[in-house]
């Protein structure tokens, strides 16, 4: 399993913009396209990810853009979309809280795929700090994305910020 | 809704029928069971009518014990292909059982009453021995999709169901109105194992197929286990050469040879899953 940290310079200025005006949501981003299909993509299943989090958590998910295209695919590569927080938050919560919500996401909803340990799922999270931003790429077996993100990993992270 | 519990009044029964269910199904006596699994099927389909508007929970419990009918009735047609050597059909019938499962998954305490942690196991090692490996992932760009429970789009603010999910008696799905095919790739590790490349094989000769670990595995009795092992034969010229046409297997060094070692897998019965 591999757990990518990249320092990344800016963010594109409307997803910028959202999480100014409200530093406390879980933003859902689109994949910029898909192959020569050009524009915003979110996964298919976008809207369930989203209910997920606000049927059982106190936060609030929200689509950066009305998702009028859904990119579906037999694959586990893109099944939700870019999880852009802002570092205020994610210092406030803590970033565990968020991991565990797509980790509790894939439990429900693909229970047994869940536990396979040959099951690979890809997802990114991306914090917006004051100066840079980071992204956080996953690659690995979804019953190993709690223990990737060790205590170290996170400290890591938060001093990055 | 998730977290459903099967009350206990429903134990006495499910327990005695899936004992019975079970010996039809050891015995092969396919069609006796899927006749009396499609009875139990109406009985269930007839108590969630009758109590979708009601009582929401109850109904949910019917759905679910439905799901393990379906599933043993699915698992029976399943080894009805196999008897065929209808090797892909069967394939699709694997994962139907697979979808059964998720429903049983849905109960809290159904592992128990449902033994669908021995079932999981067991068409996960079933599904090994097919020769499917990599799978078609359809890469669609989705223009309008709609709830099936709300008949909103899901991204509609008043749309509160998650797909898969049970909503008084109804699993709901998202049903795809428009979309177009953008590219496919070659996957791993599909959502939908459906999704293989057909592979063209003698029905008259499976052992000598691509399918021939599963054709070994059909001669084992249903819910048991099985053992895979190596094993190092002498094929005569004649059924070298069959073998070889079937598997793709260069024949042209052994061309003078009475008797040409193979190495084949041997498939046999190991214990009982339930
Ligand atoms: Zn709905």
């Amino acid at each position: 399993m591999t757990l990518k940290i990249i320092e990344i310079n800016n963010i594109d200025e409307i997803t910028e913009s959202k999480l100014e005006e409200n530093p406390e949501q879980i933003l859902l981003v689109p994949n910029s396209g898909w192959r020569e299909e050009k524009g915003a993509l979110y996964p298919s299943e976008s809207a369930d990810f989203k209910k997920h989090i606000n049927q059982n958590s106190e936060y609030k998910a929200e689509f950066v853009s009305e998702p009028t295209k859904l990119l579906s695919l037999n694959s586990f590569d893109a099944f939700i979309p870019l999880v852009v927080l802002s570092a205020q938050f994610v210092q406030n919560i803590g970033i565990k809280v968020i991991v565990g919500l797509i980790v509790s996401y894939l439990q429900n909803k693909y229970t047994r795929i869940f536990e396979d340990s040959n099951s690979n799922v890809k997802f990114t999270l991306k914090i917006k700090g004051k100066k840079k931003s980071l992204d956080l790429e996953y690659d690995g077996p979804a019953s190993e994305i709690n223990s990737t993100f060790t205590p170290e990993k996170v400290s890591e992270i938060m001093s990055k910020l | 809704m998730r977290n459903i519990t099967i009350d206990k009044k429903f134990f006495k029964e499910i327990i005695e029928k899936k004992k019975l269910f079970y010996k039809q199904i050891e015995k092969e006596e396919f069609d006796t069971a899927i006749s009396n699994l499609n009875k139990e099927t109406k009985k269930c389909q007839a108590a969630v009518k009758q109590n979708c508007d009601t009582d929401e929970i109850l109904c949910n419990q019917y759905v679910i014990i439905n799901c393990f009918w379906g599933l043993l009735r699915n698992y029976c047609k399943f080894w009805r292909f196999l008897g065929d050597n209808e090797f892909q059909a069967s394939w699709n019938l694997l994962q139907d059982c697979f979808g059964n499962i998720r429903g049983i998954d849905m109960a809290s305490n159904g592992k128990e009453l449902f033994d669908s942690d021995n079932f999981y196991k067991h068409l996960l090692n079933i599904e090994k021995l097919y020769p499917y490996k990599m799978f078609i992932s359809t890469e669609l760009i989705v223009k309008k999709i709609i709830c099936s429970i709300c008949e909103k789009s899901p991204y509609d603010n008043d749309c509160n169901h998650i797909k898969g999910e049970l909503y008084a008696g109804k699993f709901c799905i998202n049903i795809v109105k428009d979309a177009e095919l953008i590219g496919s790739s070659f996957v791993e590790n599909p959502s939908n194992k459906r999704c293989v490349i057909l592979i063209n094989y003698d029905k008259s000769k499976p052992r000598y197929s691509s399918f021939g670990k599963v054709w070994q595995f059909s001669k084992i009795t249903p819910l048991h286990e099985y053992i895979i092992k190596p094993k190092k034969v002498l094929l005569k010229q004649k059924e070298f050469l069959e073998y070889a046409k079937a598997l793709n297997v260069d024949k042209e060094q052994v061309k003078n040879q009475r008797f040409v070692p193979v190495t084949f897998y041997e498939v046999t019965k190991s214990t009982s899953i339930i």
